[in-house]
């Protein structure tokens, strides 16, 4: 399940949430992004990530379909924070159940490289430096080629 | 008439983010969108430029000028994503 939403992110309610009443899965792995306070040597005070309902969900809803299609997994919950969040704050929320926990593992990975990369979000940050968009760095074009090259 | 949005380093570039615009094919939105706005006429032609048509990306080819934009359309352009 794929949420975008303007409200704080309560990681620990949506783990707690994610993992009650599972009797057929071995392994629950979560991932928490955090708003970054320093970029480099500049001071990040707030990030603000522009998305668009309607267009932004069915392409993240498209990334947890490959990873349902190429890892043995039994769920997915990811929340993606949008708005204007503070240092410090989570922006994303990321959970997959399964068996065992390698292919939980893996899928968490292969989500967030993917939602990074191509989950449309434009971000900004301001701070005391002024305001820098963030634009897609080399890193991430890398970060999505090793699952062109590994065996699932 | 079209409903435009922009997105990311364009909606700065342009100094709005939504606004309804004349025009019955992409290039006549395109055009009044920037206006006299150079920089953003140029960001709006770019190759990187995401062109979202009905909330469904517009693969660069077939994003002509000509590409026909109906007075219920919604059509929007955003900076490429990534980062962070």
């Amino acid at each position: 399940m794929i949420r975008i939403t303007q409200d704080p992110l309560d990681a620990a309610e949506l783990l707690r949430g994610f993992s009650r009443d599972r009797l057929d899965t071995g392994a629950v792995v979560s991932f928490t992004g955090l708003t970054r306070g320093r970029t480099g040597d500049q001071t990040v005070e707030t990030l603000t990530l522009e998305a668009y309902p309607g267009f932004t969900e069915p392409v993240m809803e498209a990334i947890e379909a490959d990873a349902r299609a190429r890892f043995d997994i039994q769920d997915v919950l990811a929340v993606h924070r949008w708005g204007a969040i503070a240092a410090g704050e989570p922006v994303i929320f990321v959970a997959v159940a399964a068996a065992h926990r390698r292919p939980a593992f893996e899928a968490a990975d292969f989500l967030m490289d993917h939602f990074k990369t191509r989950a449309p979000f434009w971000k900004r940050e301001d701070g005391p430096d002024g305001r820098r968009w963030i634009e897609p760095r080399d890193q991430d074009h890398a970060d999505l080629a090793r699952w062109a090259e590994e065996t699932p | 008439m079209a409903v435009v949005k922009l997105f990311g380093t364009i909606g700065d570039i342009a100094g709005w983010s939504e606004a309804t615009l004349a025009g019955a094919t992409l290039g006549e939105i395109k055009a009044a969108a920037a206006g006299d706005n150079a920089r953003l006429a140029e960001h709006l032609d770019h190759r990187t430029t995401l062109v979202i048509l009905n909330a469904t990306l517009t693969p660069f080819s077939l994003r002509s000028d000509d590409l026909a934009i109906g007075p219920e359309d919604e059509v929007a352009f955003g900076s490429p994503v990534g980062g962070g």
